[in-house]
């Protein structure tokens, strides 16, 4: 599974960074809470949330996670583009809910997670 | 599915709504205007405009005389002449004669405002002597907005991009090297600068990535502690060849209960940190449980002082 289908799954639009779509992601995380995405156990992962703040480029960055996909209709603010931009991670908008978002990337073969 | 288009639009959000609204006020018709504008005068033929138009790729040019405007010509006029046949007429026998002008100090949200009541797509600007200096459309007030904007992410690039450990540069991998990061008190904006210049510097030794997102992580925590709850202070990273120690010593206000603190959880955060996706309770935690050793020390009114290392072989699953 690459960004990029992801991308087609979620009928998502490309904010920044067409050139890493081709990316592998292996598991997602869902969540409005950072604490939470700091938390995770899971690698290259594709992180949908609904906040669309700088720290949340910052946090991906730090995790290592493979691309960002902001939920119903969110569009990250310019600076949130400028630090993706250079660390190399795309950003992604879709119009779903974050729920119907997961729910379509859901029985991909994504790697699931069970630890509490 | 991939290959149908998607058209879609964004429900725009209030703050993003500010941000564009902000610059549109700020901004004056002498700011957008193209300043280097194509005129003619009223002697020349309608032909004439015609071709600059063409050339030029515009749709109205100012007529003028001595500097002032005294008509317009828009491409309707030259159509309805072409029409007519009379594209060899004098330009002033058919050009507009009441033209609508705009000031180049006024604001462009005026300048959008007088365009939409007139019906006009352009508008001659004049300086405060009533010299043409310029025409504003819809156009340049649109790709203005979008360069402000695209400006604010490159800026934003730039600083990350100038983001390199400030202190001592990356000696002799057997000593240990220090680097060190003031960290004010809200300062949202630069929340994980110091976490992200050592994840840099990390992998520039070529350690273990999954080692370094331990460290990154619970540095992140740390940092994002000291912005949140304290009156600002430092982080300290130690590296040695074998581990890295990093300290994060805030100038308080202490922390009163410890055993309180470091239960999941529980949290002080503000509503404001909150909405930003931190303040859950667990920062603590998460650093004690991505660090080989963890100590903090505090009390009511006092520095707190937060110390953790990870081991660059794993002792942690």
């Amino acid at each position: 599974m690459t960004v990029r289908e992801c991308m087609q799954r979620l009928e998502a639009e490309v904010v920044v960074g067409d050139e890493w779509l081709d990316r592998k992601v292996e598991s997602v995380a869902a969540s409005d809470l950072l604490s939470d995405v700091l938390a995770t156990h899971k690698h290259n992962f594709l992180l949908l949330t609904g906040l669309s703040t700088p720290q949340v480029v910052r946090t991906a960055e730090l995790m290592g996670s493979v691309g960002i996909v902001f939920c119903r209709g969110k569009y990250p603010p310019q600076d949130a583009i400028g630090m993706a931009k250079v660390h190399g991670i795309p950003l992604l908008c879709t119009r779903l809910q974050m729920f119907e978002a997961c729910c379509r990337l859901a029985g991909l073969g994504l790697e699931q997670d069970s630890t509490p | 599915m991939a290959d149908t288009p998607i058209v879609k639009t964004f429900p725009t959000e209030p703050q993003n709504i500010s941000i564009i609204s902000e610059l549109m006020y700020q901004l004056k018709v002498r700011d957008v205007m193209t300043a280097n504008v194509a005129t003619a005068t009223p002697q020349q033929r309608l032909r004439d405009v015609q071709h600059i138009m063409r050339d030029r790729k515009i749709s109205g040019v100012p007529i003028v005389e001595n500097g002032r405007v005294v008509g317009i010509v828009s491409l309707d006029d030259i159509i309805r002449a072409l029409d007519k046949g009379e594209i060899e007429l004098p330009v002033a026998e058919r050009m507009t004669r009441n033209v609508v002008t705009i000031g180049d100090n006024v604001s462009v949200v005026k300048a959008i405002d007088e365009m939409e009541k007139r019906g006009f797509g352009r508008l001659p600007v004049l300086n405060k002597d009533g010299y043409l200096v310029g025409i504003i459309t819809h156009w340049d007030i649109v790709r203005k907005l979008v360069d402000m904007l695209q400006e604010v992410a490159m800026q934003a690039e730039q600083r990350e991009r100038n983001l390199a450990p400030p202190t001592s540069p990356p000696t002799d991998h057997s000593e240990v090297t220090i680097l060190e990061f003031p960290v004010e008190k809200d300062d949202f904006e630069n929340a994980g600068r110091a976490s992200s210049a050592v994840k840099k510097h990390l992998q520039q030794r070529g350690i273990d990535p999954a080692i370094i997102r331990r460290v990154a992580v619970a540095m992140y925590e740390a940092e994002i502690n000291v912005i949140i709850h304290s009156y600002g202070g430092t982080m300290t990273a130690r590296i040695y060849p074998d581990r890295i120690e990093v300290t994060a010593l805030d100038r308080g206000p202490g922390i009163p209960n410890i055993e309180l603190a470091m239960k999941e959880g529980y949290s002080t955060a503000s509503d404001r940190v909150r909405e930003m996706g931190f303040g859950a309770g667990m920062g603590l935690p998460n650093i004690k449980r991505c660090a080989d050793t963890f100590e903090i020390e505090s009390a009511a009114g006092a520095p707190t002082r937060l110390t953790f290392t990870v081991y660059f072989v794993p002792r942690k699953q």
